[in-house]
């Protein structure tokens, strides 16, 4: 994008045509995008145009591969998982360790999913491994268009699934962890997966 | 380049050709913009339909609810694109099937709208009302509060409570102000437009839905801090 279609820009000028469509493309750089992200931020005119085109646009694309980054273990990696939990499931933090650390710990301490992961006959609770020094965890459950079915906050590492989530047999499910590891510090997991087995079907 | 023969039937060996950087237009439109003569001009014109009918159709009934004035519309669009030699897809500044098809949706939505703004005048695009729900969401979801449906507005009526709103309000729009520009889009289409996040993901070029929603939760934090400091702790005093 030019200077002069910059300076329209800042001026609020509705884009062009080509500029929908380069956005749209994903094509623009640099001050070019910056203008236009400025302009569709705060014209609902030409966001609707953004979001209408895109809907119009939308069944035609082919699939194309989403790169999910996300942990899909197979049932018998989820079964060694829990097995390796078969002592205590939690680990207490020391009465004496500070709740809040002043500075960040040098190792991340990645929070650990372990149940439910791949395909599951129900859920009940969902179960994660102790970070050590982490005092909160915040757990979020989504469906698989990200929407976000569910938050909660714990010290504890299992929670229990309220019956106002239902989960439907065939859908897929996504949960995340973070861990209060110091000051408004939290340490983030990957995504991981399930689904609930179909009635009849072996998970 | 050959210069524009804006009537088809004259025999005249002259046609333009536009093109982008890239140089190449989609094989249809190519032999459309260079058909001479009626019955080349006709087939041409017809296989461009079978490519590009469907999204022009859709782009129609995207505008119009009502079936007579969505085929309305969609004539319209077909008339316009064929006038003056088919001026109007001469201007496409070239690429493949995929650009051509965003270009041609552009191109119809604004026909259609244009025609229904010469009918109807333009309308405003928010109502107030819409502007403030779209507030309310945003303030929710940065701290996270759900009130039960059935408590009435602890704010109404109370002007103690109407005055901290106020300020919330004022308070949010200047954290909002100072965020980066993509920043703010994001907001606007999750909490205007009330996109999902897989249609925000596919606007933005984020790789999944996940990642539009980790820039959320990353922006939620930033304008959190900045209204924790000015001793905003909740929606609600």
């Amino acid at each position: 994008m030019s200077d002069d279609t910059v300076d329209r820009r800042e001026r609020d000028e509705h884009l062009s045509e080509d500029e929908v469509v380069a956005f749209l493309a994903h094509e623009l750089r640099g001050k070019g995008l910056r203008a236009a992200e400025r302009h569709l931020a705060v014209c609902d005119e030409c966001r609707d145009e953004l979001v209408a085109v895109n809907e119009i646009l939308a069944p035609r694309r082919s699939d194309r591969a989403i790169p999910w980054r996300v942990l899909v273990p197979t049932a018998a990696a989820a079964a060694v998982a829990l097995l390796a939990l078969a002592g205590p499931l939690r680990e207490r933090v020391r009465e004496d360790e500070p709740r809040h650390r002043d500075a960040p710990s040098q190792i991340a301490q990645v929070p650990t999913p372990v149940a439910p992961l791949g395909a599951v006959e129900r859920v009940d609770h969902l179960l994660w491994r102790t970070v050590a020094g982490a005092d909160q965890y915040r757990l979020t459950l989504f469906d698989a268009d990200a929407a976000v079915l569910w938050k909660t906050t714990t010290s504890d590492t299992i929670a229990a699934l309220p019956d106002s989530v239902p989960l439907s047999p065939g859908a897929r499910y996504l949960w995340r962890l973070e861990a209060r590891v110091g000051w408004d510090l939290w340490e983030e997991s990957d995504l991981v997966e399930f689904t609930i087995a179909r009635r009849g079907a072996t998970p | 380049m050959l210069a524009a023969d804006p009537h088809p039937g004259a025999g005249r060996v002259t046609e333009h050709l536009s093109g982008s950087a890239s140089g190449s237009l989609p094989p249809e439109l190519t032999e459309l913009l260079s058909a001479r003569g009626e019955e080349q001009t006709e087939r041409a014109w017809n296989r461009f339909l079978r490519s590009y009918n469907d999204l022009l159709l859709r782009t129609a009934r995207s505008v119009h609810r009502d079936h007579d004035a969505a085929m309305n519309a969609y004539a319209h669009v077909l008339e316009r694109l064929r006038a003056d030699g088919f001026a109007r897809l001469r201007k496409f500044s070239g690429g493949d099937r995929d650009n051509l098809s965003r270009w041609l949706v552009v191109v119809a939505r604004r026909m259609c709208l244009d025609q229904l703004r010469q009918k109807y005048g333009r309308t405003r695009a928010r109502t107030p009302e819409r502007e403030r729900l779209a507030r309310k969401r945003l303030v929710d979801e940065l701290w996270e509060s759900r009130k039960p449906p059935d408590l009435p507005d602890l704010a109404a009526g109370d002007p103690e409570m109407d005055l901290r709103a106020a300020e919330l309000r004022s308070a949010l729009a200047e954290a909002i102000e100072v965020l980066e520009p993509g920043d703010r889009l994001l907001l606007a289409l999750r909490f205007d437009n009330e996109l999902s996040g897989r249609r925000i993901a596919e606007i933005l070029d984020f790789p999944t839905p996940f990642h539009a929603y980790r820039a959320l939760n990353g922006i939620f934090a930033r304008l959190r801090q900045q209204l924790e400091a000015l001793g905003f702790e909740g929606p609600e005093p």
